[in-house]
């Protein structure tokens, strides 16, 4: 290949790890831990942090206008006035030139529409940063502590219970259900959230950052106490909706969370009715006052299910009670007949119906659209799993551990390759400096590879790097062999250079590939800590070829052309 | 400079008798011992590791809004939201370097916040963290530990052995004074995960206190999972197996093949046989340790019988066995050298890590030696005798000298050194598959 190709594919490459690593280099450097925890809370927690700084936002600018409706708009805010141009242009407004707190007012049709525009602005810059942060080269649970669990469908227990046998997409139908559901408690999580997904046909790997703990896992796993219907108190929330429409700024608290106004009565709590929105977060609708008692846990819904209600056609949610269920049940309903009673998840209302008779075991919930309906049938069935799990194998790793591992595994990378860095110098002189370059070059290759395919870095894949550090110099070591004996025989620098680098070729390709062969069968095969390793050893190997074959080729084409050859492959020869 | 020919072949003997020495030694270390030392991952059961740490500071909060709490570093961080947002608060540890500073500063600058410093004068940078970060504060007090100092109250091996008695394998981790130790309890009456851990969280709390322990990691496999683990490994290893021995068939000459896939399987089972010996935990990175192993083991016979087919031609008019010689020759400093580099990279993660990380190590080390011996002396006198047995079959058709001639040459070349054979100094041919246009 002519050298220029061989730059340009150099080059090329360059570009690309600049490309993928560019995402990690920012998130580790550039973003303030404040804001990555934040970015990496749960949604909830992002929409709670936007909603507070919102009001807060919205209080300062008021209490500007108030003071001195003239004052030009202060810095922190100018992402505002984008969109209130927008909406002159659209009110058919003239043109403001110089932005003051009044002018931005009237650009925004009400305090309401000022305060979503705020809050929008918040959610989206951390939304963003959350989608950043999936592309950055993560570490491990095992490396920043955390738990990871393997659970699998009972399989004999269900089928026992409902006297059938399941075929194997019958156990995935049921699984992904359990994945919806455990999803939908992912809430309760709070600080961590945790990462849920299939594995193999039936069973579910649940990851959970941060040094999560055992028992707070099992009671997620449980799923109790999430899920309560409650009577609404109608004639409060109409007050409490009006009061809030028109002080926007007492709605929330700073922390995000609804405020109790002074006028409600003890025994009744300010909350609000969730619907999902384009984000996949729950998005307000309007706020409902509840009694404070719980008339019914949803730990006693046995089974829930959409449908059509056969006379109006309309999408329906069928739910079964248990025994004891269907006694409170029918106390609450035969007491509230005519009222509205609320199906409650997390303190969040995800539902509302009036209650028309008094009703036992089977209820039908009817009045809604077909994905709210399916929505529900979800949230109902949070209390109880269609297929229970049983723990297959659990990690749980804490943070000092793992605090600890990663600064072992960064003295062991450092010591291995200033070893290997002064081996390659002793032995080889100037050639050693190439090969210790291509060193460094392979390990940044690695580390973008690993971020392109958005692989984390746990404590084998340091492992992996640590072995590619020692074998990715084998390679040169090959080529300068060669090029030592073609010296030896009196051929002149270039010479030895080309027939070296030529006749180590295949030699080089036909290694490396039974390394690549075992690696790539441990990738494929292999159980989760395994992969990791693997990975790492097979994109190192690779690297390292690519390496050894391009990457000091042409530093030794640039040392050896021009006029003044100079070609160092020992401490002896000259 | 012509590189020093060393007749190898000559000790094929004594290397098939060192191997075979190797292989009876695990052996017999596997009926003594009786068999593996199966970690977790193969063989259903729950292991923990705690860190025995005095209490050091309790932290409550009986307000209305939120407080949470985190270590990292033995840095200590609380974060208030309240109706203000969210207030960050870092206590260094050096700038509050014992318990006592550090409860002072919380109790000053968060004022509804209430630290007690059980023990003030345990130093801040010692506080450990297992499970449960980051708290949520409230009335009941959350109790962060310390390392602990005091080598008096010292938990000795044995003590820790006491509280399960048979039922559990105990090891000390790092050095005694880190008061660190690993716990591993076979899963014999088929207990779920949490039954499991609150049996040793319950046994350990009536021991040493509940307050004076923390989690570092806890394992548990199920015994579905262990059972599968088994079948999945074996398969990873035949699977690699066979795609190997089929590329190097294709590459080379199926004597080669042999003769590599012998070697490698002389490998895999020395390996083995040390892992026996040493009674080193066998998990799943035992599996990526081996497989590894026989990665690079074969990386390592390639190069070298590389060089043998290429200098066949070069080279007609040597016998087999000097042709392997000066082969294995001209290849020993690469062989010696990337075999050295990667046990310099690896070396530090023997000393440093700790756990399944510092087992892998210890023994992708051990492979590699076996390696760099088993490519110098075993595979160039499998190769020397697969080829000669080919030839012999062949040649004896046509003639009948070839015995005598045979022993001439032997006596010839087993000279205590061999005199310096050139290089072949012709450009390499290239034929074949390896036709390169360049």
């Amino acid at each position: 290949m002519k050298k220029r190709g061989r730059l340009f594919i150099v080059l090329l490459v360059v570009v690309m790890c600049g490309f993928f690593l560019y995402p990690t280099i920012k998130w580790y450097t550039f973003v303030p831990q404040e804001t990555k925890d934040l970015a990496t809370g749960s949604k909830v927690q992002i929409r709670e942090y936007a909603l507070g700084q919102a009001t807060r936002d919205l209080r300062s600018l008021k209490e500007l206008i108030k003071n001195d409706p003239n004052t030009t708009l202060p810095k922190e805010y100018k992402t505002l006035i984008p969109i209130a141009k927008e909406n002159y242009k659209a009110m058919k407004m003239a043109k403001v030139r110089t932005w003051s707190v009044e002018a931005l007012f009237r650009g925004f049709r009400s305090e309401q529409d000022l305060f979503d525009a705020l809050e929008r602005g918040y959610r989206v810059k951390l939304i963003d940063l959350k989608t950043l942060s999936g592309k950055v080269l993560q570490l491990g649970l095992d490396l920043r502590g955390g738990m990871s669990i393997l659970l699998e469908a009972d399989v004999d227990s269900y089928e026992e219970k409902h006297a059938k046998r399941l075929t194997s997409s019958q156990i995935t139908a049921l699984i992904n259900e359990d994945i919806e559901i455990l999803n939908e408690r992912i809430d309760q999580f709070g600080v961590t959230e945790p990462d849920i997904r299939l594995q193999g046909s039936s069973q579910i790997l649940i990851e959970i950052p941060g040094a999560a703990d055992p028992e707070r896992v099992n009671s997620f796993l449980r799923g109790k106490g999430s899920l309560t219907f409650q009577m609404v108190d109608q004639e409060l929330t109409t007050q409490l909706n009006s009061y809030f429409n028109q002080n926007p700024t007492e709605a929330f608290t700073d922390a995000g969370q609804i405020r109790q106004p002074d006028f409600l009565p003890a025994g009744k709590i300010a909350t609000a009715h969730y619907i999902n929105d384009d984000y996949g977060l729950d998005e307000l609708s309007s706020f409902v006052v509840l009694s404070e008692e719980v008339g019914l846990d949803g730990i006693h819904i046995a089974n829930a299910v959409t449908g059509t209600n056969p006379i109006t056609g309309q999408p329906t949610v069928n739910f079964e009670l248990d025994a004891s269920g269907g006694e409170l049940f029918y106390k609450l309903t035969s007491t509230n007949t005519g009222e509205l009673m609320a199906v409650v998840q997390d303190g969040k209302v995800k539902a509302m119906a009036t209650i028309t008779e008094p009703i036992r075991n089977n209820v039908q919930i009817t009045g809604f659209g077909l994905d709210e309906a399916r929505d529900l049938s979800i949230v109902l069935k949070t209390a109880a799993l269609p297929i229970e799990l049983i723990v297959v194998s659990q990690q749980a790793v804490g943070a000092s551990l793992g605090e600890d591992s990663v600064k072992a595994g960064l003295v062991a990378i450092i010591v291995g390759l200033v070893l290997v860095f002064a081996f390659m110098i002793i032995i080889y002189k100037g050639s050693g400096i190439f090969a210790d370059i291509a060193l460094i070059f392979n390990l940044v290759i690695l580390l973008s590879v690993l971020s392109a395919f958005n692989l984390t870095l746990t404590l084998t894949s340091i492992a992996g790097l640590v072995l590619t550090v020692g074998m990715a110099v084998d390679a040169n070591v090959i080529i300068l062999e060669r090029i030592k004996e073609e010296l030896a025989v009196g051929k002149s620098a270039a010479a030895s250079v080309k027939a070296g680098f030529e006749k180590a070729f295949w030699t080089i390709m036909d290694a490396n590939i039974t390394t690549i062969i075992a690696a790539l069968v441990l990738s494929q095969l292999g159980s989760g800590s395994i992969k990791g390793f693997a990975n790492t050893l097979a994109v190192g190997i690779i690297s390292s070829m690519f390496n050894a074959l391009f990457v000091v080729k042409l530093m030794y084409d640039a040392s050896i052309s021009g006029k003044n050859p100079r070609l160092s492959v020992s401490w002896r020869r000259k | 400079m012509a590189k020093r020919i060393f007749s190898i072949t000559k000790y094929r003997f004594v290397a098939v008798g060192i191997s075979i020495l190797l292989l009876v030694a695990g052996i017999v270390a596997y009926v003594v011992f009786d068999g593996f030392n199966l970690g977790i991952d193969f063989q259903s059961g729950y292991s923990q590791r705690v860190q025995i740490a005095p209490s050091a500071i309790s932290l409550s909060y009986e307000g209305s809004d939120t407080v949470t709490l985190n270590v990292t570093g033995g840095n200590v961080t609380l974060v208030k939201r309240d109706a203000s947002g969210p207030t960050y608060y870092e206590f260094r540890s050096d700038d509050y370097p014992t318990v006592g500073n550090l409860a002072d500063a919380i109790n000053d600058r968060i004022s509804d916040v209430n630290a007690l410093a059980v023990d003030g004068n345990l130093a801040t940078s010692d506080l450990i963290t297992g499970f449960g970060l980051p708290a949520t504060l409230s009335e009941v007090p959350y109790v962060l530990k310390s390392a602990n100092s005091v080598t008096a109250t010292f938990v000795t091996i044995e003590e820790m052995r006491n509280v399960f008695g048979d039922g559990a394998q105990v090891q000390i981790v790092g050095e005694p004074y880190r008061q660190t130790f690993q716990l591993r309890l076979a899963n014999d009456d088929n207990l779920s995960e949490e039954q499991m851990s609150q049996y040793v969280e319950s046994s350990l709390a009536a021991k040493f206190g509940k307050d004076s322990l923390v989690v570092l990691q806890s394992d548990f496999v199920g015994p579905k999972y262990s059972s599968s683990l088994v079948s999945n490994s074996i398969l990873i290893v035949v699977v690699a197996i066979a795609l190997i021995l089929l590329y190097i068939w294709f590459r080379f000459k199926l004597a080669y093949a042999l003769a590599s896939i012998i070697t490698l399987v002389h490998d895999t089972f020395i390996l083995i046989g040390f892992i026996v010996i040493f009674q080193l935990e066998v998990s799943t990175t035992t599996i990526a340790a081996i497989l590894t192993i026989i990665g690079y083991s074969l990386n390592n016979v390639i190069v070298i019988f590389d060089r043998v087919r290429e200098n066949q031609p070069l080279l007609k008019n040597e016998r087999m066995m000097s042709l392997i010689d000066i082969s294995v020759s001209q290849s020993l400093t690469r062989t010696l050298y990337s075999s050295l580099t990667t046990v310099l990279a690896i070396l530090p993660l023997t000393l440093l890590a700790s756990g399944t990380i510092q087992l892998f190590a210890i023994k992708m080390v051990f492979g590699i030696a076996v390696g760099a011996y088993s490519c110098n002396f075993l595979a160039p006198a499998l190769l020397l005798w697969i080829t000669k047995g080919k030839n012999d079959v062949k040649e004896r058709k046509v003639e009948t000298v070839e015995v005598k001639e045979e022993s001439e040459i032997k006596e010839e070349s087993e000279k205590e050194v061999v005199a310096d054979i050139p290089i072949p100094t012709l450009e390499r041919k290239l034929k074949g598959k390896r036709q390169q246009k360049k």
